[in-house]
């Protein structure tokens, strides 16, 4: 992920909540950070700006919610963080909708992880291998 | 992978690019592909300028990650603003959103263009008009049923619920020569059998002499008092970075680039509509996703998706499909995270996605701000929220009957629903607007035509009023929503648009 450590950390710490338990499993965050770098990376710069901004706002905001006493997002615990972002995405103003974009661009980055597909019975490879082999057996290559 | 003949990418240009053509096509999807096969075979000179870059049959997988940073615009991540904002894609590849669409190809409904040609005054638009260019269309890219056997179990059991409630249902009809049921449409088509404007009009094209310039954007329209003198533009290079600078001189222009990016090109380009219609009348077909959990397998991904439409609601604006979504685009919508959205994607295999397209009487507007190009507002008025509402619950039904045991609804906050009695009562309150979750694959209607230059930016046959040599083709000519699939009219009235445009080239000097 291109971005500065801040928000490369709040990025980390909001996949640790908003994806399965099993992010924390190996290299898994660092990966979904890799897969959100390449996902930034084809955002036109002022949505790349909002998104990194989303995630600044994100961690500096929890200083504001009660439950953190005044700490910011990366530093308050598991329980503290959920009921945070819980109480942010059920808002319905821009910022929330940012969060639940940023959300959104998260999960699709953890399950874009081949590793994962396989561990939820999503392996399309070889299926598409098998299909197309089969078109062409039947139609030839010019049907 | 080597460029067919005919096929610059950025990797040929070194430097400066100056050219010259007859015509020049901005957008290379089902519309600008359309125009320049067209021109091409009557020798025109003609150039396509395509933004996104070339990439071949070969190179399609199913990493919807990399779909979605090579094949669309901006990440696939388009948004409309509005209480509910609303998700919205494009294609941005040579073939345009015809890559990474569901291929489905229906006529225009001849109420649709009865309700154009009577509204605008449009000429030479009715059914007996179009049918000889569909049938063309058709023969041409292969529009058809799906083979039976690639039809995915997904499809068949919200057929099977909707058929249980007696409601009419149709297969589908694809742009499709034997499709093998990779259920990788949105990727973009590993076999090649999807006939999109990247294997037919595009090598057509190319083939009848017509020059593609991949990964080029323009940046203004450039004219000669009130006619067109070409266009500027700059490569763009791997990053999104701007390479180097292009001119392309030419008689004619023809800007296919989209409902978004037409207005906005036409604005930074200084052209004004007395219509005052530019940039908006946008329709936007809201989609939503109602998601099922069955007890079976059904494995959604094996076999095409969308095999069939409920029909039964067309009157009411209302068309209901089952449409696969990979584990990503999955995720991403789920109103779920943490555990709670490991436990459902758990049972990915088990679920079948399906919703309503809503053909919408609320538009919207594309503005063109200085630095960060075209933004999108959409309002979607109550009658399409509750209609929207309606569709969603009657997904929902459909699925139920099918044997669905859970279901869930996309209006956030929303509890999952696990029997009919239960949606019912949920949907017998009112749902908030707010809460709606709706998304875009169809926009249309923000260069509209009318005969009346004071209702509409463009003519009968897609010419920008008031600027000679200057059509547009693309799903922007849309007086309003087609209310299904538009591929087919877009391609249908592009071949349209070029054949006037071939009729008039003395006038133009092409």
């Amino acid at each position: 992920m291109a971005s500065g450590v801040p928000v490369r950390r709040a990025a980390r710490r909001f996949a640790e909540i908003v994806c399965p338990p099993e992010v924390r499993a190996g290299q898994r965050a660092d990966r979904v950070l890799d897969e959100l770098g390449l996902m930034l990376g084809a955002l036109p710069p002022a949505a790349r700006t909002a998104m990194a901004a989303a995630l600044i706002l994100l961690d500096q905001g929890a200083r504001l919610y009660p439950g953190a006493r005044g700490r910011r997002f990366t530093r308050v615990d598991d329980r503290v963080a959920g009921a945070y972002v819980r109480a942010l995405l059920a808002r319905h103003d821009p910022a929330a909708e940012l969060i639940r974009r940023l959300k959104s661009v998260i999960t699709m980055c953890y399950y874009e992880l081949p590793e994962v597909q396989r561990e939820i019975g999503y392996d399309p490879a070889p299926y598409i291998a098998a299909v197309s082999r089969r078109r062409l057996e039947t139609y030839g290559t010019q049907p | 992978m080597k460029a067919p003949d005919g096929l610059t990418t950025q990797e040929d240009v070194p430097g400066e690019l100056s050219l010259e053509c007859g015509a020049v096509i901005i957008g290379s999807g089902a519309g600008g592909a359309t125009v320049a096969a067209e021109l091409a075979g009557a020798g025109v000179d003609v150039i396509v300028l395509e933004e996104g870059g070339y990439h071949p049959t070969e190179s399609f997988t199913a990493s919807t990650g990399r779909a979605l940073r090579t094949l669309y615009r901006d990440g696939g991540g388009g948004m409309a603003i509005g209480r509910p904002s609303v998700l919205y894609t494009e294609g941005r590849c040579v073939g345009g959103s015809t890559v990474v669409n569901g291929g489905m190809s229906w006529r225009t409904p001849a109420r649709v263009l009865q309700r154009w040609a009577e509204q605008e005054g449009l000429r030479a638009i009715r059914e007996p008009d179009l049918d000889p260019y569909f049938d063309e269309i058709e023969a041409r890219l292969s529009v058809g049923p799906q083979d039976p056997e690639t039809v995915g179990r997904d499809s068949r059991l919200f057929k099977g619920g909707a058929e249980a409630r007696g409601w009419a249902v149709v297969p589908n009809r694809r742009n499709q020569r034997h499709c093998a049921g990779t259920s990788n449409c949105s990727n973009g088509c590993p076999t090649g059998a999807k006939q999109s404007m990247l294997v037919t009009s595009v090598p057509r094209a190319l083939a009848l002499g017509a020059r593609l310039f991949a990964d080029c954007r323009v940046d203004r329209i450039t004219r000669s008092g009130a006619a067109v003198t070409g266009v500027t533009g700059h490569v763009v290079r791997p990053g999104g970075r701007r390479g180097p600078r292009l001119t392309v001189r030419a008689r004619a222009v023809v800007v296919a680039c989209g409902a978004i990016q037409t207005p906005s090109l036409l604005v930074r380009s200084g052209l004004r509509s007395a219509s005052g219609q530019l940039g908006r009348n946008l329709s936007v077909h809201p989609n939503a996703v109602v998601t099922a959990v069955f007890d079976e397998d059904v494995r959604g991904w094996q076999g095409v998706h969308q095999a069939f439409q409920v029909r039964e609601f067309m009157a009411e604006g209302l068309l209901l499909t089952a449409t696969n979504l990979t584990p990503p685009m999955l995720a991403g919508i789920l109103p779920a995270y943490g555990r709670e959205l490991g436990e459902l994607m758990a049972g990915y295999n088990r679920i079948v996605t399906a919703g309503p397209l809503v053909s919408d009487t609320g538009t919207g507007r594309v503005r063109h701000l200085p630095g960060l190009g075209p933004q999108v507002f959409y309002q979607l008025t109550d009658h399409d929220a509750a209609r929207m509402t309606r569709g969603a619950g009657l997904t929902a039904e459909a699925l139920f009957a099918a044997g669905a045991r859970r279901v869930l609804l996309p209006f956030e906050g929303a509890p999952v629903v696990r029997d009919p009695g239960e949606l019912r009562r949920l949907l017998a309150r009112p749902v908030a607007k707010r809460s709606l979750q709706p998304f875009s694959i169809h926009l249309m209607g923000t260069a509209r035509m009318s005969e009346n230059p004071r209702r509409g930016v463009t003519g009968s046959f897609g010419e920008f009023h008031g600027v000679p040599g200057l059509v547009v083709a693309d799903a922007s000519v849309f007086p309003g929503p087609v209310g299904i699939n538009p591929m087919e009219t877009v391609i249908a009235l592009a071949m349209r648009n070029a054949r006037r445009l071939i009729e008039g080239r003395a006038r133009y000097g092409i």
